[in-house]
């Protein structure tokens, strides 16, 4: 059974993505910040999914077009996914 | 007939324009949109209530209402809106917190009115029953099979009333199941909400036999639920904190998709291209209820306490007011969508205040989406040529505060 507090204790995934060629935008998530709402996972289901603890996982390299891990990044109601272009 | 439920108590407990939900403004026979705007486009926000702003005289109970010796002003732009959900320390969703263990049983003594840090620790308690991922638990143990049966209750009678012998029915028996209550229970859940302490005398036999031999449920889940304080020790919860989480979900869980549905129905039965479209293609139930939630989400406000002074969008707002977010009109905000009241499916994804946002964003909106999504394909599985009943009088959209449609009465084979 979870607890509250071992989710932001797990260290992070990796979470600076730039495969070779590029896909021009890095994504970034806060997991201590992440409260699992799963919001992102429904907006870029190829690049966000949840752990055990419902906190984020960063697919390497993401797997939707950056308008969509953008809107992502919109509708995390803690603000926890930054997107940045190359 | 088999009946699920007795039918003419269903009708009393989710009638928005009987007495038991008057107070939210279920007499409201207006459509709040074309005030809202002209709100909108005035300023982003305003000094008064949202009710007294959109021209109702009647006073009005509410989340944040009616806090009579309080200032008052709301927002209806979606800029505003969003802007104080992603700063829960200005803005708190309550005036002075959670006592779980010291104050009187109320749904809004629970993790509703928490903050920062102790809001974090009771969510996450929660957080894993409610994901995307989790869906297909709820509907395997108790969507489906509800649905099902519902529908089997009137299948073969050529029609039925739809707003409440179905979509009412479905959240409240989906809700009651996962804390453990049998179906015979369910309507005195409902009612129960509004005297605590009887829904606790309720879910106290339960609450002992999960203690003996959890099951595969939420209250389960609860009873077994370990929190860790601030001093890193972690302990089973308590008896008022188990009751406190059971009295917010099974408010928050049996109410609001009753409505969104209906909204839902009526929307798809009035526009029979749309239905037919969505028939043949049920790949269009996502973005149906992606367009139906921002066009008319059912709880159209949420509040929230201003912990400190505040410019917000050019309005000065003192400590201890209340701030109001007319999450209706910031899902209609032109500068967000075009053409804001077109129902248009089409329109490319993007995030509505539906189901608020911050910290505090609805707990059970993934849920919630796996109701519609089931009922809405098991209706149109079922119910071949499903058209409004043209012998009835049409449906209509009520209610302020809660909004949702009158009867649905429906014709079908």
């Amino acid at each position: 059974m979870p607890s509250a507090s071992t989710g932001s204790r797990r260290p992070s995934l990796p979470s600076s993505l730039v495969p070779e060629g590029g896909l021009g935008f890095r994504v970034e998530v806060d997991r201590e910040l992440c409260m699992g709402s799963g919001l992102c996972t429904t907006y870029a289901p190829g690049t966000f999914s949840q752990d055990q603890h419902a906190k984020v996982i960063l697919a390497d390299p993401p797997g939707d077009t950056i308008d969509a891990v953008r809107t992502a990044a919109e509708a995390c109601p803690m603000s926890a996914i930054h997107v940045e272009t190359d | 007939m088999s009946r699920l439920l007795d039918i003419d108590r269903v009708r009393e407990l989710f009638d928005l324009e009987g007495s038991y939900l008057a107070a939210s403004g279920g007499s409201y026979q207006d459509d709040p949109n074309p005030a809202w705007h002209a709100l909108r486009s005035e300023a982003a926000i305003h000094p008064g209530t949202v009710h007294e702003l959109s021209g109702l005289s009647t006073p009005a109970s509410f989340h944040g209402l009616p806090e009579p010796d309080r200032q008052h002003f709301s927002a209806f732009t979606f800029a505003a809106c969003d802007a104080v959900y992603r700063d829960p320390e200005t803005f708190a969703s309550s005036p002075d917190g959670a006592d779980i263990m010291g104050g009187e049983a109320a749904i809004t003594n629970s993790m509703l009115s928490m903050g920062g840090v102790q809001h974090r620790r009771y969510r996450s308690l929660v957080q894993t029953s409610f994901t995307p991922a989790k869906a297909e638990w709820w509907i395997r143990n108790w969507i489906e099979e509800t649905v099902d049966l519902l529908i089997d209750s009137f299948a073969s009678d050529g029609r039925a009333e739809l707003n409440v012998d179905f979509c009412a029915a479905i959240p409240v028996l989906t809700i009651t199941g996962s804390f453990g209550f049998p179906v015979e229970q369910a309507l005195d859940v409902r009612q129960a909400l509004h005297t605590p302490l009887e829904l606790i005398e309720m879910l106290m036999p339960i609450v002992a036999a999960r203690r003996e031999q959890p099951q595969d449920d939420l209250i389960s889940m609860l009873v077994e639920a370990e929190i860790t304080d601030e001093a890193g020790a972690t302990q089973r919860l308590s008896d008022p904190e188990i009751y406190s989480f059971a009295l917010l979900l099974l408010a928050a869980g049996s109410g609001t998709t009753w409505k969104q549905m209906g909204i839902i129905l009526n929307i798809l039965l009035s526009r029979p291209e749309l239905l037919d479209a969505v028939c043949n293609d049920r790949s269009l139930i996502k973005p149906v209820i992606d367009e139906a939630v921002r066009w008319l989400p059912t709880d159209p406000m949420f509040s929230r306490w201003v912990m400190k002074d505040v410019e917000l969008f050019g309005t000065q707002i003192p400590a201890g007011s209340v701030l109001h977010l007319c999450l209706g009109a910031a899902n209609r905000d032109p500068e967000r969508w075009e053409r804001p009241d077109e129902f248009d499916i089409t329109r490319p994804p993007k995030p509505t205040l539906a189901f608020g946002g911050g910290p505090h964003i609805c707990l059970g909106m993934h849920v919630a989406r796996a109701e519609l999504t089931v009922g809405l394909n098991a209706l149109l599985d079922r119910l071949p040529n499903l058209r409004l009943d043209p012998d009835q009088p049409a449906s209509r959209f009520v209610g302020f505060y809660e909004r949702g449609s009158t009867a649905l009465p429906v014709r079908f084979g």
